[in-house]
């Protein structure tokens, strides 16, 4: 039985830690506080508190560390697979990093969830839903990266060659991007080479939001020979 | 009022276990002293000879008081059959259910990259050499049904594609002496969707 149906609402599991013998200390990204922390007792025995599956949730108590007082899935889980799961550890990884506690984050909840079906469909290349997230999540925090005007507020030129200053934006460079891959990920014309360009481009643009401490998720995704 | 230091200490040091708070702690330095002091000797010397005595196995990385450990040591089990599990419990538990002659590797840990856990923390180098010296034909996946268990077996199971070594996972699904009422609905799914043929 729900203690008060009013206050249930969406959750994901974005990490998850154990805490004294049976209880979980869990990272939550939900719809009425964003992104925070939250206390279950005797949580490790509850199958349901895993990334992936969405919740209906009731948080009680103020503060960073709020208390789980009942949950239910809210549908199925995503069913993530092999490669699949790097990349929602990393999208998770990501938003612990980046997102501020009780900051509601309405549209990056829904883009949460479609990113993950995306990539269970596999319709879309995983890395390609990647890069939309990134940059979804930079718009939606107030760092919109414009990718048809350079510092200058000038047409980025396709024959010409750019770096990113984070304040400031795209500077002509020598040693740069190609002006032509900043337009194709402005028109998403994913070729493999403006995939590529791609993944750097957000490599450098997140760096300095993510302090000294690079991303661990990334180094899951090396290859073996 | 405050303690006397030695006995402060003692409190102080019991709340490094898991689960004891200072006042857990101060209820167990008390009954030593009061009323258990040769048990309180034998846990010191315990402690001491345990922490000295007590490392890892250079083949599985279980714990072990010597460079192998009993496990690997045992020329009468199959070397080249590894089963990768997370902790030493479910070495123990394995051993103790019975039935399993082959070697092990434990990770102490699953991969966890915002924990700051990541393949070199849970030991894959040396399993990633163990595959490279052709000493393994078959590696078992026994991390548990969680994400970050699974997240492991799938980089595990790269690792070891990589190298052409045959691995197969833990079969999941209806516990045994489980009633179908009350299995979860994922699991049911699994057992369903990876039912055998008989």
């Amino acid at each position: 039985m729900w203690k008060n149906p009013n206050k249930l609402q969406l959750a994901w599991v974005l990490h998850r830690r154990p805490y004294q013998d049976t209880g979980l200390i869990l990272e939550l990204f939900t719809s009425q506080h964003g992104r925070t922390g939250a206390v279950m007792r005797g949580g490790r025995k509850h199958q349901l508190l895993q990334p992936f599956q969405p919740l209906l949730v009731e948080l009680a108590g103020h503060g960073d560390l709020l208390r789980l007082q009942q949950c239910e899935a809210a549908s199925p889980p995503v069913p993530l697979i092999k490669q699949q799961l790097y990349c929602g550890i990393y999208l998770n990884e990501l938003l612990v990093r980046m997102l501020f506690r009780h900051d509601k984050q309405p549209r990056l909840l829904a883009a949460y969830a479609d990113a993950l079906q995306a990539i269970s469909q596999d319709a879309v290349a995983m890395d390609v839903v990647l890069r939309r997230f990134e940059l979804l999540l930079l718009a939606e925090l107030g760092y919109a990266v414009e990718f048809t005007l350079d510092a200058q507020a000038q047409p980025i030129q396709s024959a010409r060659r750019y770096r990113w200053q984070g304040e400031n934006g795209w500077l002509l460079s020598a040693e740069g991007w190609l002006g032509a891959h900043l337009l194709a990920i402005a028109e998403e014309q994913w070729t493999p080479e403006v995939r590529r360009c791609a993944r750097d481009i957000m490599r450098t643009i997140l760096a300095p939001h993510l302090g000294s401490k690079p991303l661990r998720s990334r180094s899951l995704f090396q290859t073996f020979k | 009022m405050k303690q006397s230091p030695l006995v402060q200490q003692l409190i102080d040091a019991f709340t490094c276990l898991p689960g004891v708070g200072p006042k857990s702690a101060q209820r167990m330095t008390y009954y030593l002293l009061e009323r258990h002091r040769q048990g309180g000797e034998q846990l010191a010397q315990a402690l001491l000879a345990a922490m000295a005595g007590v490392g890892q196995c250079q083949q599985c990385r279980n714990f072990a008081e010597q460079e192998v450990c009993p496990v690997c040591a045992d020329t009468r089990r199959d070397a080249s059959v590894v089963c990768v599990v997370a902790s030493p419990a479910d070495v123990l538990a394995f051993e103790q259910a019975g039935g399993y002659n082959g070697r092990y590797f434990v990770l102490m840990g699953h991969l966890s990259p915002i924990d700051g856990i990541g393949p070199e923390e849970i030991g894959l180098p040396l399993l990633q050499e163990q595959l490279a010296s052709n000493a393994i034909t078959e590696v078992i996946l026994a991390t548990s049904s969680t994400v970050e268990g699974e997240v492991t077996a799938h980089y595990i199971l790269e690792m070891c594609q990589a190298k052409g070594v045959e691995v197969s996972r833990l079969a999941q699904g209806v516990p045994v002496g489980g009633e179908l009422e009350f299995v979860s609905g994922a699991t049911l799914a699994q057992a369903l969707s990876e039912r055998r043929k008989i």
